[in-house]
């Protein structure tokens, strides 16, 4: 009976274990950064360029003073109008999101190919500075020469979103008011009856 | 006896049949390629690397991301996109070469689904001891049933000019149907449903007043000077009345 007891602990043991061997990763924050970068074209002709930048960390320890430095704009290209290219945080756990965001104004036209933004953080286990990037972004052209709009090019664009859901339901009403409202025809033939 | 010989042979027969018999096979094969978006130039070598297997690095880590999208969802198609984060653990630059993913059946990797386009990078590298996202969009095609399919994603890398290869994601994804709430068949079936309910309910309101017209008794009708027929009084006899009415009569 000890024996049958003793055999079946070894074996709880051996498999928690390998079980902890299994699961076990380095133990360390692991910083995904999602960098997005669009363009609007305002009525006065200028163009807007707003960036917004994601930091998720899916490691499993917390990265401590975080800071994000986004270098890829160049001064003579472009001239920032709200926010910072550069913010800093004191802690990001694990399975957190911090989110930042700037907007700046192009002013030379062109293609731009954007660098990926830096962000550094600490761990307790090294005493180094940790450096992760975020993705890059797709080419921008900046200032393009865009043909003028057709005449009806919006009503075109909206009826070929919501055409097939206008007609459904347009159908549906049509009939149902048809079958609620008497028609014509009949009432004057009820009329002539009564005469 | 006869009976019994004749049993014997008929179930030899049908044992013989067993090497001829064909299981039918269903093979799912549905390959459509879907433009995707190149971030630069394309390298000259980049087709080596595609479609090749080679072994992960020791010192690089992958971890795959979904962002804003924990469930991962991934509506048939439109575009999705998935972050991949890599980690160089060793001492020496790394270069992403390319990006693939394919989409099989989840019960059996042999069964392809998909294969997704290959997102090619010219100048993407990851430094020594630093980490880096890199984003991978894909479109599934908008034929696919929605279920549950496995998506594999691998990226290739090359270390001082040796291509490594990397399974960044094998995994489970939902892919469920684009589009709105109001569709044709949703507004049919709403207004299905509304008008057997409506129905339903005349029905309900018919049965009542009939039952509520058997218990009330038969009142009288008040009729009024209807009932007195008009040829029965006698001074009206022999005038032109009498004869336009039996005329009517007759008519009737």
């Amino acid at each position: 009976m000890a024996t049958l007891i003793r055999n079946s602990l070894m074996k709880a043991l051996i498999v928690i274990f390998f079980a902890s061997v299994a699961t076990a990763t380095s133990d360390a924050p692991f910083i995904v950064a999602h960098k997005k970068a669009s363009l609007t074209r305002l009525k006065s002709g200028s163009e807007r360029v707003s960036v917004s930048i994601d930091i998720y960390n899916q490691g499993f320890s917390t990265a401590y003073d975080m800071s994000l430095l986004d270098d890829s704009w160049p001064q003579d290209m472009f001239d920032i109008v709200s926010g910072n290219t550069s913010r800093s945080w004191e802690r990001l756990d694990a399975g957190g999101l911090l989110s930042h965001s700037f907007e700046l104004e192009a002013k030379k036209q062109g293609m731009f190919y954007g660098a990926p933004a830096v962000i550094t953080f600490r761990i307790p286990t090294k005493a180094a500075l940790q450096e992760a990037y975020s993705t890059p972004i797709l080419p921008l052209d900046v200032l393009a020469e865009r043909p003028p709009e057709k005449k009806f090019d919006w009503a075109k664009r909206l009826l070929a979103k919501y055409g097939s859901q206008i007609s459904v339901i347009s159908i549906v009403v049509l009939f149902i008011y048809l079958i609620v409202t008497p028609s014509k025809s009949s009432a004057a033939k009820a009329s002539k009856k009564k005469r | 006896m006869a009976m019994k010989i004749l049993r014997v042979f008929f179930f030899g027969l049908l044992l013989l049949q067993f090497p001829l018999f064909q299981v039918v096979r269903c093979q799912s094969e549905i390959e459509a390629d879907v433009e995707g978006s190149k971030l630069g130039i394309v390298r000259e070598d980049v087709q080596d690397f595609v479609g090749s297997n080679f072994k992960p690095a020791p010192g690089v880590e992958t971890i795959c991301f979904f962002p804003r999208n924990s469930a991962k969802v991934v509506p048939a198609g439109e575009k999705t996109e998935l972050l991949v984060g890599m980690e160089n653990v060793g001492e020496s630059p790394l270069n992403i070469i390319t990006i693939e993913a394919s989409v099989h059946l989840p019960f059996d990797h042999r069964m392809l689904v998909q294969n997704l386009t290959a997102q090619v990078f010219d100048n993407a590298s990851v430094p020594p001891s630093t980490q880096a996202t890199f984003p991978y969009i894909f479109a599934l095609s908008k034929f696919l049933q929605p279920r549950t399919f496995d998506l594999v994603g691998t990226v290739v890398y090359e270390i001082n000019q040796s291509p490594y290869q990397s399974t960044f994601y094998n995994g489970t994804i939902e892919v469920v149907e684009a589009g709105g709430f109001v569709s044709v068949e949703s507004v049919f079936l709403v207004t299905l449903g509304i008008s057997l309910v409506v129905l339903l309910g005349l029905w309900i309101h018919d049965q009542f007043k009939r039952i509520s017209q058997k218990t009330k008794a038969a009142s009288k009708v008040e009729v009024g000077t209807g009932t007195t027929d008009a040829s029965m009084d006698e001074w009206l006899q022999g005038t032109a009345y009498n004869q336009s009415s039996s005329k009517s009569k007759k008519k009737k």
